[in-house]
């Protein structure tokens, strides 16, 4: 990702929490704290884009041939 | 929660409605690349996003990247390239930037916009991505036998391609949607290729005692004189479902892709898979898609090691076997007793009494899963 398409933020955290998570995402083989957040936050905040992204009319397609092989009533 | 795909967005590149329509004309006018039908195959994939982020074969960054760092250019975990390989005679002519149509059979799969042409070493390939030369492992004979020079580029898939049990494969978009409808958030992939004996039944329900459901996601496609049929491995693990597992825990879907025996690297691979499929853990065997004595033992957990941004969880189930002590299937981690005591369950040995119509023992096979294979005919690819 290039650095423009980054932000800067100040994030206030508990000291003890912040020492476990440094040392967490170490023992896992990320390379620094900020590694290490990125991916959690896109594990857990973001929205699932493509089940978003998909219209009515193809959820309904899909959930038809789905259905149609006894995978879903 | 169903995760991510692997890179954040599910890869789309079926071409529909009027824009189909037209470039299947225009297909008609273009350079012609013949493929084989494992090419085919990776075309399908990357067009139904079980490669995602992949919209297209590798260009040279991102195939020197994977062979050699097992990441994508971009730093995203990816260890088997796919790839694109063509005769030097057969792109004559062709320059980057133009469009070319891929032809299976007497069908066009595809358009391809020609990215990059360039050159690779096949022994570096093997050694890399197979850690052996020997033409003996099935994977370095087919590089082998690959063309002298790739090209990279973007997929439209035109038209699909003939496949066994066509009507029991799902792609991604699909189970991401079923995964929902059934309020599953915890889900396990188990790769296989083979019929169901209680080795396997017990590592699957050791996995769903934690999860909300299991994908039992047998891959289809090319198969070698003596492995099982598709259609009978389904109804093997049909009637398996049906007398032994709750209601509504499992889905039993096919997953067409080609099979490398790449041992450790496809174990990481087939987890991105299933992690495009909307699975949040994936069951890796000791020996995961391994051949021969080509890997080291639990190679195929250690790799692991090296991913922690995998975005999903492998989980290392140890091998079962059938302890008379214990009078049940356990593994190493949970029975005490010495080998004498232990019977392990051999693949051979299962094939050889199916194919002489026998049942295998029931704590070596279900005696459902059994007559199911034997009642299909044949059972084994000729």
């Amino acid at each position: 990702m290039a650095s423009e398409d980054k932000v800067r933020v100040e994030v206030l955290l508990p000291k003890e929490l912040y020492e476990k998570a440094v040392e967490r995402g170490r023992e896992a083989g990320f390379n620094s704290f900020n590694e290490f957040l990125t991916f959690l936050l896109e594990q857990i905040v973001e929205e699932e884009e493509t089940e978003a992204s998909l219209s009515p009319e193809d959820e309904e397609r899909i959930k038809e041939r789905l259905r149609s092989l006894g995978y879903i009533d | 929660m169903i995760p991510k795909p692997h890179g954040g967005k599910l890869v789309n590149r079926v071409v529909t409605g009027e824009k189909r329509d037209r470039l299947v004309l225009e297909a008609e006018e273009l350079p012609v690349l013949s493929i084989s039908y494992e090419r085919a195959v990776d075309v399908v994939d990357i067009a139904h996003g079980v490669f995602s982020p992949l919209e297209g074969f590798m260009v040279q960054s991102d195939y020197l990247s994977v062979l050699h760092d097992m990441r994508l250019s971009n730093d995203l975990p990816w260890t088997i390239p796919v790839v694109l390989d063509v005769d030097p005679d057969e792109i004559s002519g062709i320059k980057e930037g133009d469009y070319v149509a891929l032809k299976h059979g007497e069908t066009i799969v595809a358009v391809v916009r020609i990215d990059e042409i360039y050159g690779w070493d096949k022994r570096e390939y093997a050694e890399h991505i197979y850690k052996t030369l020997d033409l003996r492992h099935p994977g370095v004979a087919k590089t082998m036998k690959r063309k002298e020079l790739l090209v990279g580029g973007l997929v439209d898939l035109l038209n699909e391609i003939e496949y066994p049990v066509k009507h029991r494969v799902l792609w991604p978009i699909e189970t991401r949607v079923l995964f929902r409808e059934k309020k599953w958030e915890r889900i396990v992939a188990f790769q296989t290729r083979n019929v169901p004996h209680l080795g396997h039944e017990y590592v699957q329900k050791a996995a769903l005692t934690f999860a909300d459901g299991l994908l039992i996601h047998p891959l289809i496609g090319w198969k070698k004189p003596g492995d099982y049929r598709d259609e009978v491995i389904f109804m093997a693990y049909e009637a398996l479902i049906k007398h032994y597992y709750p209601r509504d825990t499992v889905v039993l879907a096919g997953l067409l892709m080609n099979m490398h025996y790449a041992g450790p690297r496809e174990a990481v691979h087939h987890a991105i898979v299933r992690k495009n499929f909307g699975c949040t853990h994936i069951i890796i065997g000791r020996d995961h898609a391994g051949v021969g004595n080509y890997y080291a033992p639990y190679e195929a957990w250690t790799i692991f090691n090296e991913f922690p941004d995998l975005g999903i969880t492998p989980l290392f189930i140890r091998e079962a076997f059938y302890c008379k002590k214990c009078g049940g299937m356990v593994n190493e981690k949970v029975c005490p007793h010495g080998e004498e005591h232990r019977i392990r369950i051999s693949g051979t040995a299962i094939r050889d009494m199916l194919r002489r119509g026998k049942t295998p023992p029931e704590y070596v096979m279900r005696p459902e899963v059994a007559r199911a294979v034997i009642e299909a005919g044949n059972p084994f690819i000729e």
